[in-house]
């Protein structure tokens, strides 16, 4: 009907956008003009000013409310989440407690997710990360494979360049490490071995000096951080360095330090054609460079193209093993590890750095993800639980039109905005467990920072639209069928919560596990306690323990006494009850048998000094033992295993140590000389050598004072090393710091398995109490007390609660007593304190969840529920 | 008083559907206010002044008989309520005693 000189561009562009009622007006008022302008200005302009018109006509009043496309989403979208928001506001404890579970599951998922992210970008800093790959081997000994190795033979790598144009290699080495002097200073280095083609291909980079330097024998590259150290500024090229068991080498340049996420990890690199040379002066094996010695040195190689890796593949297949030796005795196969494959990776040995293999991640990932999804099974239960308030609302909403696939958005949308909250609080409960987490893990803070990026922070919040998605699921499928009619129908019970024996299951389930869990942090706890405070047999208040380092004992006794703090000076071979003894063979000279004992080293004044008690013979003497081994101290074990006979029978009995005759001239009452994991055994006390520790008997007084004093008698005596000292009693309860990082762990999930099943139980008693109001009311009309009516409603959950503990106790009882426990010689007992406390513990919390809401549905007004219909 | 407030351009407005009486619909109002006013406007400017005049109240609207000269799309005629003339009215009133205050026209 329109005219037919109007442009039809504009017209069909207004036809579109302008709503329905008002088109009829505006373009019959658009075409009345357009004819007028025709005849005034002609056909040409009309047109013009007709599609300007249209243009605008683009205005609020004028364009029509899209009813698809994104527009109408957005607008939708805003709608939702206005919406949700209400909701979450309206019913405080309902978000509160969603909210708290999911965001300390998610603090657990978001620790993982943290930790794969940073290792995921071990060695992506290298520009040819995709073209570079490490040969690793596979020792065939006499026919049987070994554990594959991330090394290969030395001159491999030489060798395959020589076949295969257009692969480039570089030559690693490993064990590069010892005291480093230079510039006055000395400092533990460790390092690499490398040829000059290190820079080729690996994106390290060289600030200063030229790669090539790494040609020649006994030239260095120091990194940045430790020439810093070393030189403090000055330039240290042409310098030289000595590294102790190594030899002196010349600075030849500085390499900015490794990137974290490297598996290349150095602080010099030596010049891997040093070896040679170190090799005939016996600081490393002869052995180094030969094919059968695979476990020293690493090729890395750059092969571009998928033809060259073909190639390379088939020479490592068929070629290499050929340079073996005696290919039955000992042969090897070869394979490819591309470099951004090696952390994360498969457990090989001899690794050139930090590794990272994949189980303990899949572990992580495994308990992380049984966290959330007990989290989300939780959202779901009380949302569920909540569906009668709900479900009016939803009633009206499809009353008023709307479509089922409106009720799913709104309800996952707030699914998704509760748990985009939640990950805010979660991502603070990450940021205040990230240093537990990662000490929790062997060598962890090498590899994983978990430090908080963009692209990490991006990761999150997918992570958490996920968690909302899965979680909004259920709900929202359960809303959107349901029928308008049975939504609006008053005091009708919604058949929501289907398959509830499942729920309960679920819920003893997770109850089980959190008994498990508080058990085990009682029993944790207990044993910790017992173990740094068990009475081990000496002294170890008031002892500073001073690694010698080779000095002489003298010496270091002479300065040491000049304290007036330090009352008495001893020396031994090693810290006693901190883990760790030495063996020792004897023979007997009886039966000519030669027998295993445990063995330390002390001098004279040793067991005064730690108070440790003879049973029968005396101590050394002063100078005892130094010239010739005649004398020994044993335990009472020692004696009792012998068959000694009494204490003061078994002096005097002589037995064989590398050929000397020594005579038990003293026992020692039994003391814990190594942990209280392994039983005391027959153990000797020998003087004269081997001293490797300092003990000094120190009045308490101020630790850190009495330190810098010990510091400076330690300085006088040795400029070269740093002084390592630490108090006898914090060494050794350090050593049983592992106890505490268990606790730490069972804590932590056993607070996890706590809270949620909390929350589940809660669900379930919400949604109990709802549907039973009609009947509680009826209940009290004819006199029931709120207690019965408490009593009535907590029952059935009491039931499942007592359930799990009755599984779950016994279960921990034999887990700790059988299994954990039992690997201690000395440990605590598990007593009726420790499994009444957490069942009591467990119990008080379970009946606090169910009172909340039993107490108000009993003490509900009856009048007001059966008013209802 | 956002409700029942009078924009300048408004009052034009219902003064040009004042002046054209019977016969005032978009295009006519259109071509009035440029004849008085020597100001051009475009009909969606035109459009969101009558909106807002309808839902305050000031204007009341109708459809007339489907004419063939514009591809027999009916018109809206539009016209002033009463409630429109008075705040008309009133804003007359207004600037006419604003007018005498001004000491040195008197």
């Amino acid at each position: 009907m329109k005219h037919k000189d109007i442009p039809n561009f504009a017209y069909k562009l207004f036809q579109w956008f302008c709503k329905e009622p008002l088109f009829e007006e505006l373009e019959g008022d658009l075409e009345e003009s357009f004819t007028r302008n025709v005849e005034k200005v002609g056909r040409k302009k009309a047109r013009r000013i007709y599609t300007k018109e249209v243009i605008k006509m683009l205005r609020p009043s004028v364009l029509r409310r899209p009813s698809s496309g994104p527009g109408y989403q957005i607008a939708l979208l805003s709608s939702y989440i206005t919406i949700s928001v209400r909701n979450l506001r309206r019913q405080k404890l309902f978000s509160f407690i969603n909210m708290f579970s999911l965001s300390v599951a998610m603090s657990a998922g978001l620790l993982v997710i943290g930790m794969i992210s940073d290792l995921m970008k071990f060695d992506e800093f290298h520009e040819k990360k995709d073209e570079i790959y490490r040969v690793i081997s596979t020792p065939i000994v006499q026919g049987n494979e070994r554990k594959t190795k991330a090394s290969s033979p030395r001159y491999l790598g030489e060798e395959l360049i020589r076949q295969i144009p257009g692969v480039q290699l570089t030559n690693l080495g490993r064990r590069m490490q010892g005291l480093a002097t230079a510039n006055d200073k000395s400092l533990e280095v460790s390092g690499i071995y490398a040829d000059e083609h290190f820079f080729d291909f690996l994106s390290f980079e060289l600030i200063s000096g030229s790669a090539n330097s790494l040609a020649n024998p006994y030239n260095i590259l120091l990194s940045e951080s430790f020439a810093q150290k070393t030189f403090e500024g000055q330039n240290p090229i042409g310098e030289t360095i000595t590294i102790e068991n190594l030899g002196s080498f010349q600075i030849a340049g500085i390499v900015a330090d490794p990137p974290q996420f490297s598996h290349i990890q150095f602080e010099a690199i030596v010049s891997i054609n040093s070896t040679d040379q170190l090799s005939t002066q016996g600081f490393i094996e002869a052995t180094h460079d030969e094919w059968e010695t695979l476990y020293r040195y690493y090729n890395y190689i750059y092969l571009p193209g998928n033809e060259a890796k073909e190639r390379v593949k088939n020479w490592l297949a068929q070629s290499a093993p050929n340079f073996f030796k005696n290919s039955e005795k000992f042969t090897a196969t070869f394979e490819l590890q591309p470099i951004h494959k090696i952390v994360p990776g498969p457990n090989i040995s001899d690794s050139i750095g930090p590794k990272m293999i994949y189980l303990p991640i899949i572990i992580l990932s495994v308990i992380a993800a049984a966290i959330l999804l007990s989290a989300i099974f939780n959202y779901t239960n009380l949302s569920m639980a909540r569906s009668l308030r709900r479900a009016r609302e939803v009633g009206v909403r499809k009353l008023s039109g709307a479509s089922r696939s409106s009720i799913v958005g709104q309800f996952t949308i707030e699914a998704i905005v509760l748990s985009l909250l939640s990950l805010f609080i979660g991502v603070i409960i990450f940021a205040y467990l990230r240093e537990g987490f990662i000490s929790l893990l062997p060598r962890a803070e090498e590899m994983v920072s978990l430090e908080l990026s963009a692209q990490l922070i991006l990761l999150f919040v997918a992570f958490a639209i996920v968690t909302g998605l899965i979680a909004g699921l259920s709900p929202s499928l359960f809303f959107a069928r349901l029928s308008s009619l049975n939504a609006l129908r008053s005091g009708k019970v919604l058949k929501a919560l289907s398959g509830i024996n499942l729920r309960k299951g679920l819920i003893v389930c997770q109850f089980t596990l959190s008994i498990i869990f508080v058990m085990a942090v009682v029993i944790t706890q207990k044993q910790y306690t017992y173990s740094v405070n068990k009475d081990l047999g000496f002294d170890r208040e008031n002892i500073l323990n001073l690694s010698m380092q080779g000095n002489d004992p003298e010496v270091l006794r002479a300065e040491l006494m000049k304290l007036p703090e330090v009352s008495e000076v001893s020396f031994s071979s090693y810290v006693t009850g901190t883990g760790t003894w030495n063996s020792l063979q004897l023979v007997d000279k009886r039966n000519e048998d030669s027998i295993w004992v445990h063995q330390m080293f002390a001098d004279e004044r040793y067991l005064q000094n730690l108070n440790m008690k003879l049973v029968a013979g005396r101590d050394f003497y002063d100078g005892e033992n130094r010239a010739n081994e005649t004398s020994m101290i044993v335990n009472e074990s020692f004696v009792t295993n012998f068959g000694l006979g009494t204490p003061s029978e078994a002096l005097g009995t002589v037995f064989l140590i590398a050929g000397n005759s020594v005579e038990i001239v003293g026992i020692a009452k039994d003391f814990i000389y190594a942990n209280l994991e392994e039983p005391i055994n027959s153990f000797v006390i020998r003087g004269g050598k081997n001293y490797q520790y300092a003990n000094l008997k120190v009045s308490s007084v101020d630790a850190i004072a009495l330190l810098d004093k010990v510091e400076a008698a330690w300085e006088s005596v040795d400029s070269k090393h740093r002084m390592e000292a630490s108090f006898m009693d914090q060494e050794i309860a350090e050593y049983y710091q592992f106890l505490q990082h268990f606790m730490k762990v069972f804590g932590f999930v056993g607070f996890l398995a706590i809270s949620i099943s909390c929350l589940g139980l809660f669900g379930m008693t919400i949604y109990a109490t709802q549907t039973r109001m009609k009947e509680i009311g009826i209940r009290k009309t004819f006199g029931a007390s709120e207690q019965t009516l408490v009593y009535l409603l907590s029952r059935g959950f009491m039931k499942m609660v007592g359930l799990a503990i009755l599984i779950g106790t016994p279960i921990c009882y034999v887990i700790f007593d059988r299994f954990i426990l039992a690997q201690n010689v000395y440990r605590t007992q598990i007593t009726f304190v420790e499994v009444g406390g957490s069942i009591l513990f467990l119990m008080t919390l379970c009946i606090a969840t169910i009172i909340t809401q039993t107490w108000g549905a009993a003490r509900t007004n009856p009048a007001k529920v059966l008013r209802d219909e | 008083m956002k409700g029942t407030h009078l924009g300048e351009f408004q009052e034009i407005v219902m003064l040009c559907i004042l002046i054209l009486n019977e016969n005032a619909y978009g295009v006519t109002i259109q071509e009035e206010i440029d004849k008085q006013m020597k100001r051009a406007i475009s009909r969606g400017a035109l459009h969101t002044a009558l909106t807002r005049l309808e839902e305050k109240g000031f204007i009341r609207s109708h459809y007339g008989e489907p004419t063939s000269e514009r591809g027999g799309r009916r018109k809206r005629f539009y016209e002033v309520s009463t409630k429109g003339l008075e705040t008309l009215q009133e804003a007359k009133e207004l600037r006419q005693g604003m007018w005498q205050l001004i000491p040195k026209l008197n």
